[in-house]
């Protein structure tokens, strides 16, 4: 009887490894996101930064289109204001201040790298010298013209952006992006469309879920 | 003990045969037509597309009704300068030059969006292969490239609903 007992549940555990849904993992991560972020009290700095480029909670997304992976951080003010402070906890009074400055838009990065790639991103796969030129131009002047930010009902423009530009070091170009906020409550998606003029993939479109944004913890302040 | 070997020799033949029924290559097939077509981007694009080229068209049509005027005051005339003419003619070669620019942007521009439309379509339909683990997924469009699909194996409205989330950014 016992050994009949081993045999069945031997060829469940056989059974069972052969799911052919051998790459749906997601859906364990997901419960375990909602049960970790379900509130957002205050952390420090250094968790803030670490709760942020966490894929599991939604503010850090990519995708890949053939050889060009696009990657999109929402960035919440409290984030910036850790960053700025390097994780070290901040008073109450110039943590109000730094708020206060900040709170009039929205900030998100935007990072464009080549998969298997070595050297400057905008070297990549050049038609000519002038090309280049042209690469340069458009990521620092005119990028932000292809950039929207569908925050509920509203569209809008990126007001601000800033290309972190790097010399023959890594296969990727970083693009620090700023929209107005309008004070839309957190029950809307926000949606970055990027129509990509660079490699010619399209529109390029991420979207921040409400049940996400809602529950980013706050930055710990000394009162 | 007999009954044993007996039992281990069932489970075995038994989970052997699942084994093989579960590994066997996994397969599907998508109407490339219908996905192509209830693609996001795709119906974003098409839309750009026909408000760029109507745009474009309004600036021919307008070149050609000054034009048409022009030309009707010249006929009434008794007499036409040769300045008159000249200008007249400049005016057709313009008009015939940016039609003829508009005609090869369009194609370029309708070329552009194929390509990126196609591009995301192909690398979402692979994503969706590999999160689902398939080994191959067929693309019927109806040239014969795909003789005959069981119904069942049919997933283009799972992947059509994957491909548009993907494209959303949600995935």
């Amino acid at each position: 009887m016992q050994m009949k007992q081993v045999l069945v549940i031997l060829s469940i555990f056989i059974l069972s490894s052969c799911n052919d849904d051998r790459k749906e993992t997601t859906f364990l991560s997901k419960i375990k996101s909602v049960f970790i972020s379900s509130d957002n009290r205050p952390v420090n700095g250094t968790e803030l930064q670490k709760y942020v480029v966490n894929m599991d909670h939604g503010l850090l997304k990519s995708k890949t289109i053939d050889e060009v992976t696009y990657s999109i951080k929402y960035k919440p003010v409290d984030y910036v204001i850790a960053l700025e402070t390097g994780g070290k906890k901040i008073n109450a009074a110039e943590y109000k201040r730094r708020r206060e400055e900040l709170d009039g838009m929205q900030y998100f990065d935007l990072r464009i790298e080549i998969d298997k790639a070595n050297g400057e991103l905008l070297k990549y796969a050049l038609s000519s010298g002038a090309e280049y030129e042209e690469r340069i131009k458009y990521l620092a002047f005119k990028v932000n013209q292809d950039i929207q930010l569908i925050d509920g009902k509203d569209t809008l423009e990126c007001v601000m952006h800033h290309f972190e530009r790097v010399y023959d070091i890594v296969p990727f170009a970083t693009i620090l992006l700023g929209f107005k906020n309008t004070g839309a409550d957190l029950m809307h998606e926000k949606t970055i469309v990027f129509h990509d003029k660079l490699f010619g993939k399209g529109i390029i479109k991420f979207t921040f879920l409400p049940a996400d944004l809602q529950t980013i913890p706050q930055l710990e302040v000394i009162s | 003990m007999n009954r044993g070997i007996v039992w281990l020799a069932i489970v075995l033949v038994a989970a052997g045969v699942v084994y093989s029924i579960v590994t066997r290559p996994k397969s599907g097939y998508i109407d490339i037509h219908d996905v192509y077509q209830k693609f996001d981007l795709k119906k974003e694009l098409e839309k750009k597309f026909i408000s760029v080229r109507d745009e474009r068209k309004k600036i021919t049509d307008s070149l050609e009704l000054g034009l048409k005027l022009m030309e009707t005051k010249l006929r009434a005339m008794k007499s036409i300068s040769d300045d008159q003419a000249a200008e007249f003619q400049t005016k057709r070669e313009f008009f015939v030059q940016k039609a003829r620019e508009f005609e090869e942007d369009n194609k370029q521009l309708s070329a552009q969006y194929d390509k990126e439309i196609l591009d995301q379509l192909n690398q979402y339909v692979r994503d969706y292969g590999a999160a689902k683990g398939y080994d191959y997924i067929y693309g019927n469009d109806s040239n014969g490239s795909l003789m005959y699909g069981d119904k069942k194996l049919e997933i283009t409205a799972e992947v059509l609903e994957y491909i548009n989330a993907k494209y959303k950014g949600i995935k």
